[in-house]
């Protein structure tokens, strides 16, 4: 059962700045099923904010849309205006800031602040109905009813997590973007979360943006991941291939400099060097400068194509299932024929 | 046939540490209470040891005492009961001067680089500030040279010294930290989430560079974290904090492998496995940690454990041996050993 909700397609937001412009997603491609969650990983300043920022076109003053579309059901939600956007955010898409805890407002009564947000979505609710939704929401995200008559400051930011939450199920949107949903939190709670979105996905089959820099998070939570590097996707594919059969050497490096409480202990990697200006980012791939195994034909135009790579064989016991065509891909020239094992990070060569 | 003196093994030794903030209630309040004042029990009854050249971890959940005992340790806080020995002296109990002298023994890095670093000092500055202060080096070359093996020991290029912290990126940052910690030469860091803030490909730099203190240079550290992965990379033996007290202490096979507190075994199951498909098991608890103000009576644990029984609801369990360097604060400790007790609890999950 595949049913597109989301499809981005070459997908170009830029920042202006004085001295130009800052590509921070540049040529940005994925797609998402109703009920399935994709993960956009990678370090601060990859992009993996500002494109789900573009998705649903809210951005500052300075970003532009500078070229393809987002498809959501069908439509190309690029093109719309503020206006029309303004009603189909939080409707359909919402999204839940990084530290959105921090964005109650702080001398209002939480219930409130929900009931506030979603009279205000739906116009014919009378208070007293409004109420009810809220409070029928605030069990289902694991809340005391009784707390909805206190003030953000009385909330834990577990609580506060939960609540914002609460605040995104609200009109029951098709696709929810959570930010970093987790990454203030203590890892009890942080657990408490997860286990929360992944639920309430099961239930309302809603489609889910997952963007954090915690690839742990993302194996646990995310069918899809796109790997993102200087405003790139780098990888792309079903998350169980791309941690099984990783081949983009910033993806190696990124799974190899993860200290895991399990398996054997072995020395994390580093990777060298810095993320790329994306002012004026170099030629050819964005990861050049800095990879182990960069070529000739990597710092030069164009850009490495998106790669085919076939299903890993799955392990030994488990059960088979072949995955199909273009659900992994590799924005690399050696894609293929690069192995984790093969690069040495630390010598900045191949092994 | 002269007597070898060995020197003692153990470069800290912390007895029954306790830091408690007094709450600061109204006029009113105070009035009508007068003696009975409340108070945060910050750090409350926390004893361990550690050992020349190795790497010791606190680990625990914000509120734990972890950064409280750290700073005890780093002379930044003054502990309202116990004893703090430092290769067997008491530096709480030195003269201000003397005081001073031995702060150069010790040194802390700080979770923000962002913060902790003077934007004014470009880096060579900010490395040799320490040995002004300590008036350590005959001449500003001398000084120049320790400044630039402490840049090199702590893995950055030597042309950075005439930066400045703006013009650096996190990584390093945290670098210069190190550098600046390491240039007096000190036998004990604390480090205080040093890699949080740190993009991970950038971070398992900065572990490695202390790691490599550690291994080359014989420094000792007492390593903060939240994050249990980073706390087995980089330390050798980890306490885990709950509420001011320490509830288990061992070897990292033997915390991480091997968990025997009910609360060591709910952390470790809540960490998420960087491996789709591994069918995490999760050890389901109750609530938050809750503030240190009003402790329960018996275990801290007691409330939100999911064995506790009315033992633990009235005594609190001091922390003891299950093995050699294996601590456990808990009534349980030993039936937790036998198996049929450990698929029990595993079938809780």
């Amino acid at each position: 059962m595949s049913e597109t909700l989301l499809d981005v397609r070459h997908l170009k937001m830029h920042f202006r700045l004085p001295g130009g412009w800052v590509r921070a997603v540049d040529d940005v491609s994925f797609s998402l099923d109703r009920g399935q969650t994709i993960g956009l990983v990678g370090e601060s300043g990859c992009g993996k904010t500002s494109a789900a920022l573009a998705v649903i076109n809210l951005l500052p003053e300075n970003g532009h849309i500078r070229g393809g579309e987002v498809l959501f059901d069908g439509r190309n939600i690029a093109v719309l205006t503020d206006e029309e956007m303004r009603s189909f955010r939080w409707r359909r898409i919402a999204i839940i800031f990084q530290g959105a805890m921090n964005a109650l407002n702080p001398v209002y009564r939480v219930g409130d602040q929900l009931m506030d947000a979603l009279m205000l979505h739906e116009k014919t609710l009378s208070r007293r109905q409004a109420r009810e939704r809220v409070a029928g929401l605030w069990a289902h995200v694991g809340l005391e009813p009784s707390r909805m008559d206190h003030y953000p400051h009385e909330y834990s930011g577990g609580m506060k997590q939960r609540a914002m939450i609460a605040m995104a199920l609200l009109c029951n949107p098709d696709l929810i973007i959570c930010d970093e949903p987790t990454t203030a939190l203590d890892v009890v709670i942080q657990d408490q979360i997860i286990e929360k979105l992944k639920e309430l996905q099961k239930e309302y089959r809603q489609g889910m943006i997952i963007i954090s820099h915690d690839i742990s998070v993302i194996a646990e939570t995310c069918d899809k991941t796109a790997v993102m590097y200087g405003g790139k996707v780098v990888e792309y594919g079903q998350t169980a291939e791309i941690f099984r059969n990783p081949t983009h050497p910033y993806t190696i490096g990124l799974l190899r400099s993860f200290p895991s409480l399990h398996g054997a202990l072995r020395e994390l990697v580093t990777i060298p060097g810095e993320p790329p200006d994306l002012l004026a980012p170099p030629p050819g791939c964005r990861f050049a400068g800095r990879c182990p195994v960069a070529m000739e034909v990597c710092r030069r135009d164009p850009e490495p194509p998106a790669r085919d790579i076939p299903a890993a064989s799955p392990p030994a016991g488990a059960p088979v299932t072949a995955a199909p065509a273009g659900e992994h891909q590799c924005f690399c020239h050696l894609a293929g024929s690069v192995r984790p094992d093969d690069i040495d990070f630390q010598r900045g060569r191949w092994v | 046939m002269g007597v070898s003196i060995e020197p003692d093994p153990v470069l800290v030794r912390v007895e029954n540490l306790r830091k408690l903030y007094p709450l600061r209630e109204n006029v009113f309040k105070a009035l009508f209470r007068r003696a009975s004042a409340r108070a945060v029990h910050a750090v409350d009854g926390v004893t361990f040891d550690i050992r020349r050249g190795e790497v010791v971890g606190l680990a625990g959940e914000s509120g734990s005492g972890k950064t409280t005992t750290g700073m005890i340790l780093a002379l930044m806080e003054r502990p309202t009961a116990g004893t703090f020995l430092f290769e067997g002296t008491d530096p709480f109990r030195l003269s201000t001067a003397e005081r001073k002298a031995f702060r150069r023994k010790t040194q802390i890095i700080f979770q923000d680089p962002y913060q902790t670093l003077n934007p004014r000092l470009h880096v060579g500055n900010t490395v040799m500030e320490p040995l002004e202060i300590h008036r350590i080096g005959r001449s500003r070359r001398e000084r120049r040279e320790k400044v630039q093996a402490a840049l090199v020991a702590a893995g950055l290029p030597e042309n950075l010294v005439d930066r400045y912290p703006h013009e650096l990126s996190g990584g390093q940052r945290q670098r210069v930290a190190i550098a600046r910690a390491i240039v007096l030469e000190p036998k004990f860091i604390v480090a205080d989430e040093p890699v949080s803030m740190l993009d991970v490909s950038v971070r398992s730099g900065v572990m490695n560079v202390m790691l490599r203190l550690k291994r080359e240079m014989g420094v000792t550290f007492l390593f903060i974290s939240h994050d249990l992965g980073v706390t087995r990379y980089m330390c050798d033996r980890i306490a885990i904090m709950y509420l001011g007290r320490i509830m288990e202490f061992g070897t990292r096979e033997q915390v991480i492998g091997d968990p025997h507190h009910p609360y060591t075994r709910i952390l470790l199951s809540a960490v998420p496995v960087p491996e789709p498909g591994y069918g995490r098991k999760r050890i389901k608890v109750e609530g938050e940690i809750p503030n240190a103000v009003d402790l329960p009576p018996g275990c801290r644990f007691a409330p939100r454990c999911p064995m506790a029984g009315d033992l633990c609801r009235q005594v609190e369990p001091d922390l003891e041996p299950i093995g050699t360097d294996h601590l456990v604060a808990c009534h349980f400790r030993k039936e937790a050993l036998r198996p049929e007790n450990r698929v029990r609890e595993t079938a809780r999950a």
